[in-house]
């Protein structure tokens, strides 16, 4: 028996169902109101790089009137930007110095974190605690003495100071492992010691495997970092044209005779173009290596 | 211990778990140390030895030819009192650091804040809004540079379709430089913006229904509740952020390149130390100047942590754990 | 066991350290001489040439020669301590620098020796002034680049001008005649474009200062900025060029508008060059210019020009009370010096100065890039050359021209000081332009002293 009569249960009925199509009413206007801000959003953020690639594919002469479509497409830009400058070199060197970079920082900072995080002995804190404030340290601090080094080593110029030091850990790449390796349960290594594993084999047999994600997310970012760095290759490959990699050959373009100066934006997009793919095939490795650098602890 | 418990198929926590205490496992120190080795020996040769010559080198005067002369405070002295270049560099560094670190934050929150609201599509916007900050730091700034050129560069023309009548010279006027800097900085947001994502997506939705009950506006559970439980990372992008702007370089050293820039309105510390060591070759004043630089990073981050407890709110209790 | 390990230990050393000694000996032994300069293609064969021809000169003596090397690298590598015994300067800005600092060695003795050189009657007088520094000549020079004044024949006597202008005071009368604006009031087409940052390679302020006879250093010692008043006479005569050509009496409109001409100039290396599409009438250039101007190539000399600029060459226009002046223009010098650590210094002088004194590659030189040579010889200079590039010579011969003064300030710290100073002002960014070129006198001369 309803508390209530059924006239009043029909008002009610009414009452609910309208509230009901408000309410899907509301929460249509706020998806498109959202929707409509992520989209404005999404335009600037787009933006440059429509335009980018939008003047790249002009003739020089339209590239200077502020259009914002090309008239006609002048595909031919991308098989020119190799001619006049030598940019397949410039992509072959930036390929081999970031190949190398990141093959270094994997390989010296997976072992560090191992110990930092798997292992318990007396100083682990202490190292850790130094390791993160190196982090936090300026560059310009030991940028000189670094460069005097490798100038009395005679490496300068030469792709070895970019390379070498990768191979000397990254603190950045070992903190990123070490918050990953804290979180793998601890009774994955107590079986595997209880089996009679030595501890450099269930490191590399057992967990790098199972760190597979973290240990992608700082290839990438070695791989990022070394291809979009520029102030290293400044210091320290300069003075050999031959050794230029794109940041520092895109910069000097201006300089350089005979070139069209839209060519720097077809030559722009191409030297993004490698990041931005990555990108789009490794996303979830990237964010969650983002996330990873644990922000919360 | 009981082989019954091994449960390979556990999910990880993404939380770093403390390792419980340990009975008795020897320490293979052997393994440890050849472990430990390359970061080892990079901290000394790349780290402390660069650190202590580096002090040493602010109190002489050292071109690399002739051989390295004690000078005392001199540099110091030159810094401060008859270096115009330092002031200038300093005074914009502090400015483009004062202005764009808190303003990246509101952005970054912003635009994380938007990111949460879609049920369909995030991971599309998200992708879109996180790409620029993957893009190298030189093609980003000569494409800034260009479309920003108020002769050619299209940016200028869709303003004053828009009905600015006189739009700025961004890069070519000095007053104007530092804003195109900014906004090229903060159309890199996508860094910052996915770890305020990964920070708001992990306020319980709990709260927001019991405040939504209870009548909050969506202002008031921002204030609220968003804000207090995002302060960790609020923290951990103002420290990285000052951190990270007092060595703000490529983009301004891109920029200048491309525009002449005779005022200096994009010279910045790092800019200076550059030039010191690497086309005057002054190594010792360059030290100093990087020294001096320390100093004041230190300064800020610590005024940073000494204020941390009074406003930022951690779920856990405490930053270590 | 330890014992012969010892013993090998030890006998492997002592034939490796014999091994480096000896070679160390043999080095020092051989008279090689290493040479670095920038030049490449074609330049490097001439060079090169001229290098062969000493070694014919001299038996026993080898020369290395590697090129594609700018002063900076070689700067660097001598900083580091493995630099070449001879270093090419495209320029001698730095010269007070190299000088100063000791990258280049001092070859007063040298020069004063009994194989030495008569600089007066070998160089002409542009080239001696400009390799000295603080009574030390530390480089000898091998060619000029001269600066002098372009103007474009058609447009001017469109406007009713059959000659260039020889004054400043013309010069800006010229300009107001010749500047055109659109209908939106920005500037179409300039006459004369005094602006730090227009196309000036960062020598804007040198060559302002080159139009009224300023003085960078008086009497050698201290800077002039302050004490010559004839920069601030040449930084007022630009404020007012500004304002009246520009600004119709407004010099803040008159900056803003030339700010804005000046970002959207055409390339500096192409055939859209301001100068080359009429853009600008007139302006202050390097010699090494003219080729494009003349055909759009920049790198053949061409006996008839064909690109649709009509243009002419002159000395810059001069301040009304510098009239004995006019006829004369900026002239630097590519130069070449012996780095400090050289341990062949008398081999590398005999290289250097047959270098600088070889007419045949002066000639050779000159012909395929217009670089006037500093030799007064008359064999030096090119068998044939074309009547449009004559008014380049001119310049250079004519005893006014010359580079400034030049101390160590660093990377000639002074010019850059000079050329923002420049900027400052015309942005309208210096309310007074006397007390900041007291301000500059006193950084120069800061600079200097803590350099020495």
């Amino acid at each position: 028996m309803s508390l209530y009569a059924p006239e009043k249960r029909a008002e009610i009925d009414l009452q609910s169902k309208r509230a009901r199509r408000d309410k899907k009413w509301n929460n249509f206007l706020h998806m498109v109101g959202n929707h409509s801000l992520l989209i404005a959003l999404s335009t600037v953020f787009i933006l440059p790089l429509y335009l980018v690639v939008v003047i790249s594919l002009m003739s020089k002469g339209q590239a200077e009137t502020r259009s914002l479509w090309p008239h006609p497409f002048v595909w031919h830009n991308y098989l020119e930007v190799f001619t006049a400058v030598p940019f397949l070199k410039w992509t072959l060197n930036t390929l081999f110095v970031s190949v190398m970079g990141t093959i270094g920082t994997v390989v010296s900072s997976v072992p560090p974190a191992y110990v930092l995080s798997r292992l318990q002995w007396k100083g682990r804190a202490a190292t850790f605690i130094v390791i993160l404030s190196t982090m936090m340290l300026p560059g310009q601090v030991t940028m000189i003495p670094v460069y005097i080094i490798f100038s009395r080593l005679h490496w300068i110029p030469s792709f070895l100071p970019l390379i070498v030091p990768s191979f000397f850990s990254s603190a950045f790449s070992i903190f990123l492992l070490r918050q990953f390796f804290t979180s793998i349960p601890d009774e994955i290594s107590d079986a595997a010691r209880i089996d009679g594993c030595s501890e450099f084999k269930l490191m590399m047999r057992i967990i790098v495997p199972l760190a597979k994600p973290a240990i992608s997310a700082i290839a990438l970012f070695a791989f990022l970092g070394s291809w979009n760095d520029f102030f290293g290759p400044l210091l320290y490959i300069v003075e050999n044209p031959n050794l230029w990699t794109l940041g520092i050959g895109l910069n000097a373009f201006q300089g350089i005779h005979h070139v069209n100066t839209n060519m720097m934006m077809t030559a722009s997009a191409l030297f993004m173009a490698p990041v931005i793919i990555i990108f789009f095939f490794s996303q979830k490795v990237f964010i969650e290596g983002v996330t990873l650098t644990g922000v919360k602890g | 211990m009981s082989l019954s418990r091994l449960s390979a198929a556990a999910p990880f926590s993404k939380k770093g778990a403390a390792a419980p205490p340990r009975k008795k496992l020897k320490v293979p120190r052997l393994f440890i140390f050849l472990c430990l080795s390359p970061w080892l020996f990079g901290m000394v040769f790349f780290t402390a030895y660069p650190m202590i010559s580096s002090f040493y080198q602010s109190f002489t005067k050292f071109n690399l030819i002739q051989p390295s002369k004690w000078v005392g405070l001199q540099n110091f002295h030159r810094m401060f009192f008859e270096d115009d270049d330092f002031w200038k560099a300093l005074k914009n560094t502090i400015w483009i650091s004062a202005i764009s670190i808190p303003l990246r934050i509101c952005f970054a929150i912003f635009t994380a804040w938007v990111l949460t609201k879609p049920k369909r599509g995030r991971n599309i916007y998200r992708t879109i809004f996180f790409l620029p900050s993957m893009v190298p730091a030189v093609a980003g700034t000569m494409a800034f540079t260009y479309i920003f050129n108020p002769a050619y560069g299209p940016v200028n023309k869709m303003l004053e379709a828009i009905g600015i009548k006189d739009p700025p010279l961004w890069f070519m006027d000095p007053k104007w430089s530092k804003w195109g800097l900014i906004l090229l900085g903060l159309w890199g947001i996508g860094d910052t913006m996915i770890i305020f994502l990964a920070g708001l997506l992990d306020v319980p939705k709990s709260l927001y229904e019991a405040a939504e009950l209870e009548g909050a506006s969506g202002w008031q559970s921002f204030r609220y509740i968003t804000l207090p439980l995002i302060t960790p990372v609020i923290f951990f992008s103002g420290v990285t952020g000052v951190i990270g702007s007092f060595q703000y370089f490529t983009e301004a050293y891109v920029a200048s390149g491309q525009v002449n820039d005779y005022s200096h309105s994009m010279y910045f510390y790092a800019t200076h130390i550059y030039f010191s060591a690497f086309k005057a070759y002054e190594m010792g004043y360059a030290s100093a100047l990087a020294w001096v630089l320390l100093v004041i990073t230190l300064l800020c981050t610590l005024v940073i942590l000494k204020t941390q407890k009074r406003w930022v709110h951690y779920p856990n209790g405490s930053l270590f754990k | 066991m330890k014992k012969r390990l010892f013993a090998s230990f030890a006998a492997t050393a002592l034939v490796v350290g014999s091994l480096v000694v000896a070679s160390a000996a043999a080095q020092g032994a051989t008279r090689t001489v290493t040479v670095w300069s920038p030049y490449t293609t074609g330049n490097l064969d001439m060079w090169n040439a001229a290098i062969k021809r000493v070694e014919a000169a001299n038996p026993g003596l080898t020369v290395t020669s590697v090129g594609s090397i700018d002063m900076a690298k070689s700067l660097a590598a001598i900083n580091a301590g493995n630099g070449p015994d001879i270093s090419v300067s495209n320029g001698n800005g730095n010269l007070g620098w190299f000088c100063g600092t000791g990258a280049w060695q001092k070859l007063n003795t040298l020069i004063a020796g009994p194989n030495g050189i008569d600089m007066k009657a070998t160089f002409n007088p542009a080239s001696v002034a400009s390799s000295i520094s603080d009574h030390n000549r530390c480089a000898l020079p091998l060619y000029s680049e001269v600066f002098a004044f372009y103007f474009n024949k058609d447009l001017l006597a469109k406007a009713g001008f059959a000659n260039p202008p020889k004054t400043t005071t013309e010069l800006l009368a010229y300009s107001e005649k010749l500047t055109t604006f659109n209908s939106d009031g920005s500037i179409k087409s300039a006459g004369f474009v005094p602006w730090a940052g227009y196309y000036g390679f960062d020598m804007d302020s040198m060559w302002l200062g080159q139009m009224f006879g300023a003085e960078w250093y008086a009497g050698n010692r201290s800077s002039a900025f302050a004490s010559d008043p004839k920069w601030t006479k040449a930084f007022t005569w630009q404020h007012d060029f500004i304002a009246k050509v520009f600004g119709g009496g407004n010099f803040d409109k008159g900056s803003k508008l030339l700010t804005k001409f000046v970002a959207g100039r055409g390339g500096e290396w192409s055939t859209d060059h301001d100068f080359m599409t009429g853009r600008v009438a007139m302006k202050w250039d390097a010699n090494w210019m003219a080729p494009m101007y003349c055909t759009g190539d920049d790198w053949t000399m061409a006996d008839k020009c064909t690109s649709k600029v009509n243009f002419g060459i002159t000395g810059f226009p001069v301040s009304p009370d510098n009239l004995a002046a006019y006829g004369a223009g900026v002239v630097g010098q590519g130069q070449m010096g012996i780095s400090t650590g050289s341990k062949h210094v008398k081999d590398a002088w005999i290289v250097m100065k047959a270098l600088a004194t070889d007419t045949k590659l002066a000639a050779a030189w000159d012909a395929a890039n217009g670089s006037p040579s500093s030799l007064l010889a008359k064999a030096a200079r090119p068998a044939s050359y074309p009547a449009w590039y004559q008014p380049i010579y001119d310049v250079t011969t004519n005893p006014k021209s010359a580079y400034h003064t030049v101390k160590n300030t660093g990377e000639h710290l002074e010019e850059s000081m000079l050329q923002n100073l420049m900027a400052s002002w015309q942005a309208g960014d210096t309310p007074n332009i006397k007390t900041a070129l007291s301000d500059l006198a006193k950084k120069v001369d800061q600079i200097v002293v803590r350099n020495k």
